[in-house]
C-alpha cells in the first residue's frame, strides 16, 4: 500500500502524471484491473438517532441510508437521483467515510476500505475526492485559491514549489488563467469561478474517482452548462470516475453512464441510462420522470404524478416505502418489503417493486 | 381603500422605464435600467433570468419591498395607484389587497411563533375587519382552496410542522386571503422537490385562473416558465431583452441571450454532445459596457454592437434587444 504510494509520487516533474497521454490508467494505480469495478458498496447503512431523554428513552431513529448496494464500473458516471430525505448525501458522504457507517462494506478498487488487509481511509481520499454544492462555504476564506488547492499535496508530503505548480497548472484545466486568478481570494470569484476551483482543488490529489454532490446544481443555467461540459472534459482526459448526485433529472441523464434512484433511504430502482429514462419499472421514477416541466408551452402537465410531499424517513411506512403514495399499491405492498431485483429481459435494469412495469423498453 | 384607488380602464398594471439603483456612501448600482410592461386582468407574466439580472427588484419595486438604498424612477400604475407617489404610512393599504407577493422560503417568510391559521386570521381581520371567528373561517375556507390535506388540523400547526410543499401551500393561502388583484410569485417553487414542484406549480394555475388574477412570476427556470406562462420577458443585466407569448420565445428564440438560455438548458437531445453554453460571466453592474450588455459574450457580436445599446424592437407582441433581426430582414 504504502509503496504504491511513494512509486507513483516519484516522477515529481509530471503533476498531474498519473494519466497517460492517450487517457489510458496507470497500471500501476490501476490494481485491480479493468474488469474490478472501481467501488462496490455493500449493505450501506447509516441511521440517526434523534431526541428521547439522557436515559435513551424515547429515541427516533432516522433510517437515513437503510441497506444501499451498488458498484461503480471504472471510467463510468453513476448518476443517483431522489428528493430531499432520501438520503443521497448521506450516501456521498458515506462513501468518503465523512460520516462513518453503521454497518457495510466498501471496497475500493478490490480492496476492502478501512479494513486490516485493505485500504485505509487516507488512501481512499487520495483516491475519491469530493466536491460539494455551495461553493463559497467549501473554500477557505483565507487563502488564496492557488492555496487552497495546494493545500491537499502540502499536507500529503508534496514540497512547496511543487505543489504551487501544481496548483497553478489545474487552474489552466479548469479554465482559469493562473496569471490572472491564482492569488485572488474566494470571495474574488463567481459562484462558476469557485467551483471551478473546488473541482481543481479535487483534481490536485490525483485522485481517480469523483464525487459530485449537487456540484452544478447551485449555478446558473448557462454557467451550469459550462461546468458540466468541464466535468465532461475533465473525465476524458484524466480517466476519471464520477458518482454525480443531483435532484436535477434532466442533467443526470445528460452525463450519467448508468442511474440509481433513491427513495426514503434506499434503492428503488436502478439501470442504465436508457433503460431508466426510458422503460421505467418502479412507480416512483415513473412518476419523479413525468414530475419534469414539459418545455412545451402547449403540452403542459395536466395532473401532477403524485400528491402529497415524501413522507418523513423517521418512521418510514412498513414494507414498500413507496406505497404511500403509489397508485398500484395493493395489501403485498404493506406486508412485504420488495427487494432490488433484475429485470427478465435485461439484467442490468434492477428495480424494487412488486408489480414492476413492464413499459417497453426505448431505445436510449 | 377607495381613496386611494381612482378606476381606470385599460391593462391591470402599467411600468414605464422602471429604473431602480442602490444608492449608498461607496457605491451607486444600477440594477434595473428600464424596464417598461403592462399586464391585463387574468395574465401571467414570467420574467426570467439568471441571479443578478435584476428580476427580483424589478418585482419587489412593483409594492416598493426595496431597502430604503434603492432608488426607484419610472412610472409605475397598479389599478390606477401610482405606486412609487404613495407614502411609505400607506403602503399597507396596497400590499396584501391589491398587490400580494410569496417568496422562494416559505420557512423565512412564515412566522415561526405563530400557527397558520393566526397569521391567515391577522391578515383577513387587519384588511377586511371582520370578527376573529369569521376570521378563522376564512382561514380554514383558505387552506381547502390550496388543497391542504386535512385542513382544519393545519390551521393549528405552526409552520416548522409542515413539510416544505404543506408550509409553500401556506404562504399561497396567506397571499391570496385578501383576494389580491394582482399576485406576485418570487421563484415559488424553487425549493421544492420535483415531484412537490409541480404540485405546486399546478395549484398555482389553476388558483389564478379561478379567481382571475394577474400574476407575476419570477424564474430562472424555462421548464417552470412553460407551465404557467402566458407572456415572458427575458432579463439580461437590468434590461428586458427579449419580450413576447410563451410560444415565440420557446419557438421562435430571437435574441442571442435568449438562444443562449435555450441551448444551455440540458434535455435528451443532448447526450453526446458538449452543451452549447454561453461563455464568459454575467457583466459587472457597475460598469456595463457602452453598447449591448451582451455583446461581449455573443457569438454573433458585430462592431456596431458595442458603440450603442440597441432598443427593444419588432413585432409589437414579439420584441428583441438586437440588431440583428433587422440586418436579416433588410438582408
Amino acid at each position: 500500500m504504502m509503496i504504491s504510494q511513494e512509486t507513483q509520487r516519484a516522477p515529481a516533474s509530471a503533476p498531474i502524471g498519473h494519466v497517460a497521454h492517450n487517457g489510458e490508467s496507470d497500471p500501476k494505480r490501476d490494481r485491480g484491473g479493468p474488469a474490478q469495478p472501481m467501488l462496490i458498496v455493500r449493505d450501506l447503512k447509516k441511521h440517526f438517532e434523534i431526541g428521547g431523554s439522557a436515559l435513551g428513552k424515547n429515541k427516533t431513529v432516522v433510517r437515513a441510508v437503510d441497506g444501499v448496494n451498488f458498484s461503480v464500473a471504472k471510467g463510468e458516471t453513476l448518476g443517483i437521483v431522489g428528493e430531499s430525505g432520501c438520503g443521497k448525501s448521506t450516501t456521498a458522504r458515506l462513501l468518503m467515510h465523512l460520516i462513518v457507517p453503521d454497518s457495510g462494506d466498501l471496497i475500493f478498487d478490490g480492496e476492502e476500505v478501512n479494513r486490516v488487509r485493505g485500504i485505509n481511509i487516507r488512501d481512499l481520499r487520495q483516491n475519491m475526492q469530493m466536491v460539494f454544492q455551495d461553493s463559497y462555504a467549501s473554500l477557505n476564506p483565507r487563502l488564496t485559491i492557488r492555496d487552497s488547492i495546494a493545500y491537499g499535496p502540502r499536507v500529503t508530503g508534496v514540497g512547496k514549489a511543487e505543489a504551487l505548480a501544481r496548483a497553478e497548472k489545474l487552474l489552466g484545466m479548469v479554465g482559469l488563467e493562473p496569471g490572472m486568478f491564482a492569488l485572488r481570494y474566494p470571495h474574488e470569484l463567481s459562484g462558476g469561478q469557485r467551483q471551478r476551483v473546488n473541482i481543481a482543488r479535487a483534481l490536485a490529489m490525483e485522485p481517480r474517482m469523483l464525487i459530485l454532490d449537487e456540484s452544478v446544481s447551485a449555478l446558473d443555467k448557462s454557467v451550469e452548462a459550462q461546468v458540466l461540459n468541464l466535468l465532461r472534459q475533465l473525465k476524458r482526459e484524466l480517466n476519471l470516475t464520477y458518482v454525480f448526485i443531483s435532484h436535477d433529472l434532466n442533467v443526470v441523464q445528460y452525463v450519467s453512464d448508468r442511474v440509481l434512484v433513491m427513495y426514503l433511504g434506499q434503492v428503488v430502482e436502478s439501470g442504465p441510462v436508457g433503460a431508466i429514462y426510458g422503460g421505467a419499472r418502479h412507480p416512483y421514477t415513473t412518476a419523479l420522470l413525468s414530475s419534469r416541466p414539459s418545455m412545451d408551452p402547449r403540452r403542459r402537465v395536466k395532473t401532477p404524478p403524485l400528491s402529497g410531499d415524501p413522507p418523513n424517513p423517521i418512521n418510514p411506512p412498513s414494507g414498500c416505502r413507496f406505497r404511500t403514495r403509489c397508485p398500484h399499491a395493493q395489501a403485498r405492498c404493506a406486508e412485504e418489503a420488495p427487494v432490488l431485483a433484475p429485470s427478465p429481459l435485461d439484467p442490468g435494469h434492477l428495480a424494487a417493486c412488486h408489480f414492476p412495469q413492464a413499459a417497453p423498453a426505448k431505445a436510449a | 381603500m377607495s381613496k386611494v384607488r381612482s378606476q381606470a380602464a385599460g391593462p391591470l398594471v402599467q411600468v414605464e422605464d422602471l429604473s431602480v439603483r442602490f444608492v449608498s456612501r461607496d457605491m451607486n448600482v444600477p440594477v434595473v435600467n428600464g424596464a417598461s410592461f403592462t399586464l391585463d386582468q387574468g395574465e401571467v407574466l414570467c420574467l426570467l433570468g439568471e441571479s443578478g439580472s435584476g428580476k427580483s427588484v424589478t418585482m419587489r419595486a412593483l409594492m416598493r419591498l426595496l431597502p430604503p438604498t434603492a432608488q426607484l424612477g419610472g412610472k409605475i400604475l397598479v389599478d390606477g395607484v401610482d405606486v412609487p407617489a404613495l407614502p411609505r404610512s400607506r403602503l399597507g393599504e396596497i400590499r396584501g389587497s391589491l398587490i400580494s407577493m410569496i417568496f422562494q422560503e416559505p420557512l423565512t417568510a412564515l412566522d415561526p411563533v405563530y400557527t397558520i391559521g393566526q397569521q391567515i386570521g391577522e391578515a383577513v381581520r387587519e384588511h377586511e375587519g371582520v370578527s376573529q371567528r369569521d376570521a378563522m373561517r376564512r382561514a380554514l375556507e383558505l387552506l381547502e382552496l390550496v388543497q391542504v390535506p386535512s385542513a382544519a388540523r393545519r390551521l393549528a400547526a405552526y409552520p416548522h410542522e409542515l413539510s416544505g410543499g404543506l408550509r409553500q401551500r401556506a404562504m399561497i393561502a396567506l397571499a391570496l386571503s385578501c383576494r389580491p388583484k394582482l399576485l406576485l410569485a418570487d421563484e415559488p417553487t424553487t425549493a421544492l422537490d420535483a415531484t412537490v414542484q409541480i404540485q405546486v406549480l399546478l395549484l398555482l394555475r389553476e388558483l389564478q385562473r379561478e379567481l382571475g388574477m394577474a400574476t407575476i412570476f419570477v424564474t430562472h427556470d424555462l421548464g417552470v416558465a412553460c407551465e404557467v406562462a402566458d407572456k415572458v420577458a427575458v432579463m439580461y443585466a437590468g434590461r428586458f431583452v427579449e419580450t413576447g407569448s410563451i410560444e415565440d420565445i420557446m419557438d421562435r428564440p430571437s435574441h442571442p441571450y435568449t438562444q443562449g438560455l435555450l441551448n444551455s438548458t440540458v434535455s435528451e437531445s443532448d447526450r453526446d454532445h458538449d452543451l452549447a453554453s454561453i461563455p464568459g460571466a454575467p457583466p459587472d453592474l457597475t460598469a456595463l459596457p457602452p453598447g449591448c450588455s451582451f455583446a461581449p459574450r455573443c457569438a454573433q457580436r458585430r462592431p456596431e454592437c458595442d458603440t450603442r445599446m440597441p432598443t427593444l424592437a419588432g413585432p409589437a407582441g414579439h420584441q428583441s434587444r438586437c440588431i440583428l433581426p433587422a440586418i436579416r430582414a433588410a438582408a
